[in-house]
């Protein structure tokens, strides 16, 4: 008879036994025999007729799926063992208000620089964006919203899981663009500094209002091509 | 239950904190006692997540390392009754993804929190029977 | 100052005005799907989506709201390219809201909450 070696949280449903003797020639038949012994622990070890993802097989040290998995041979003296796969881990969040909020002031803030044609606002916010970039903990603009307007009820959270890398991108490309726009601005060509700032604005308006960010789908495509530095992929998500 | 001494507490919340900023893991060795688990021994394991940059958000344990705790703890007297992770950065609340991917049933699931290299708090887990969650369990320190 | 304002308001105005457009186009060149007799919910989502799982629940809620009323159909936009093709979808997630006879009448880029699903569905 081979022995199984049955894990701890499993004994309960082997009166106890940390071990069983079962009879079988190959390793799919000494399960079989544990679970005729045993049928209580059919549920855990099995999804239908399939042994389940997480359980492995170990006839003497070796995963039997490196053999002929439960067509491997088991003689008298062998022993088998149930060994789990075990992962796990956290959703990387993204609180979605909070850049809807932060594209809402920098529209606000760059049409109205625009109207009242002033380069300051303009610096103003291409060194929010930026700063916010390079130190995330220092974004003014979602520091308004964590700090007044979620408190206070006005904006609810919108805490997905996401990767925070692609939004960053896409907030400091914005701000290398406004540094372009505030570069011609102060060089006296007005036509193209505002045209620039208004890429700005249709970029970040279509993130506010459609949902599409043009910063994380450049992003995702350059993680796709391999480039360094763009190490996160997009997340697999329910829904 | 479970019932985990001190000095193996400060053994998994400083593998937590020396694996920061990824994710630490190892197993919890010891027996059942009424139902409770006591932990009498810590084992950290490599985290063997295939994807580096991931390491932070993700942990595997490979059964292989796992084969030679259990072979181990038993030359001992002891048993695998459990498996501890940290969450660097986030509550040490158990996931989606530590139900999707959790071994049985029974043991004891214990995470800790890891901010900014520190090690905070820990809480630990059952999976349900029928796999659809995790239910908290008390930690006792004795 | 002032005419910049009124250059503001006019371009936002007509953005408005090409994206309305635009989005009405978009819904003549969906081709038209068999006649169900009842209003349909075409949902396409990805796995990589960040959005997508807070869209599936709003599509949940009108699911349930409005009972055996309603046809809500999930298109993974992966594992069927060619739906999502035939309806042009550009972004995700992506709701289109058919009347009884096929013809598509709203389409929604990105999130669509509970509220603006219920008044669409209301005008068919």
């Amino acid at each position: 008879m081979t022995t199984i070696r049955i894990p701890t949280p499993l004994r309960p449903y082997t009166g106890g036994n940390g071990a069983v003797d079962v009879s079988g020639a190959t390793v799919g038949e000494a399960l079989a025999d544990l679970t005729r012994l045993h049928p209580q622990l059919r549920a855990h070890l099995y999804d239908g007729e399939a042994l389940r993802s997480f359980v492995n097989v170990y006839l003497n040290k070796e995963d039997v799926r490196g053999l002929q998995g439960s067509d491997t041979a088991v003689n008298a003296d062998d022993t088998l063992m149930i060994i789990p796969s075990i992962a796990g881990g956290v959703e990387r969040v993204v609180d979605h208000s909070a850049l809807k909020v932060n594209q809402a002031f920098i529209i606000a803030f760059l049409l109205l620089a625009f109207v009242l044609n002033s380069l300051w606002l303009v610096v103003f916010v291409a060194a929010v964006m930026l700063l916010g970039t390079a130190v995330p903990a220092l974004s003014l603009f979602k520091g308004v919203y964590s700090r007044v307007l979620r408190p206070a009820g006005l904006v609810k959270p919108a805490v997905t899981p996401d990767n925070p890398e692609p939004h960053r991108f896409a907030q400091g490309f914005g701000g290398v663009v406004l540094l372009a726009a505030i570069a011609a601005l102060a060089a006296g060509a007005t036509a193209l500094g505002w045209a620039l700032v208004g890429v700005v604005v249709v970029l970040a308006a279509l993130n506010l209002f459609l949902g599409f960010c043009a910063g994380c789908f450049v992003y995702y495509q350059l993680n796709k091509l391999g480039v360094p530095g763009f190490t996160h992929s997009p997340l697999q998500q329910g829904g | 239950m479970l019932i985990l001494a001190n000095d193996i507490h400060v053994t998994i919340r400083a593998h937590g904190a020396a694996s920061y900023p990824n994710e630490g893991c190892g197993l919890l060795l010891g027996e059942t006692r009424d139902g409770d688990t006591v932990a009498l021994a810590a084992r950290p394991l490599p985290n063997v997540w295939p994807v580096e940059a991931e390491k932070p958000e993700r942990f595997r344990i490979d059964p292989a390392d796992w084969l030679a705790v259990e072979l181990e703890a038993a030359d001992v007297g002891l048993e695998v009754v459990g498996v501890f992770h940290s969450h660097p950065d986030h509550p040490p609340v158990a996931s989606p993804r530590d139900v999707a991917w959790a071994a049985f049933a029974g043991y004891s699931y214990l995470i800790t929190q890891v901010v900014a290299g520190t090690a905070g708090l820990s809480r630990s887990w059952q999976l349900l029977p029928d796999r659809s969650g995790f239910v908290e369990e008390p930690v006792s320190e004795e | 100052m002032l005419e910049r304002l009124i250059l503001v308001l006019a371009l936002s105005a007509l953005a408005a005005g090409v994206y309305v457009l635009l989005r009405q186009r978009h819904l003549q060149q969906m081709q038209p799907a068999p006649a169900a007799g009842r209003p349909t919910l075409l949902y396409f989502r990805a796995d990589h989506c960040a959005v997508c799982p807070t869209q599936g629940r709003y599509v949940e809620q009108a699911a349930a709201q409005w009972g055996d009323r309603l046809l809500v159909e999930r298109v993974d936009v992966e594992r069927d390219p060619e739906t999502a093709a035939r309806y042009r979808v550009l972004t995700l997630p992506t709701t289109v809201l058919l009347d009884g006879d096929g013809r598509a009448r709203h389409v929604n880029y990105g999130l669509a909450d509970a509220h603006k699903l219920d008044r669409q569905l209301l005008s068919l």
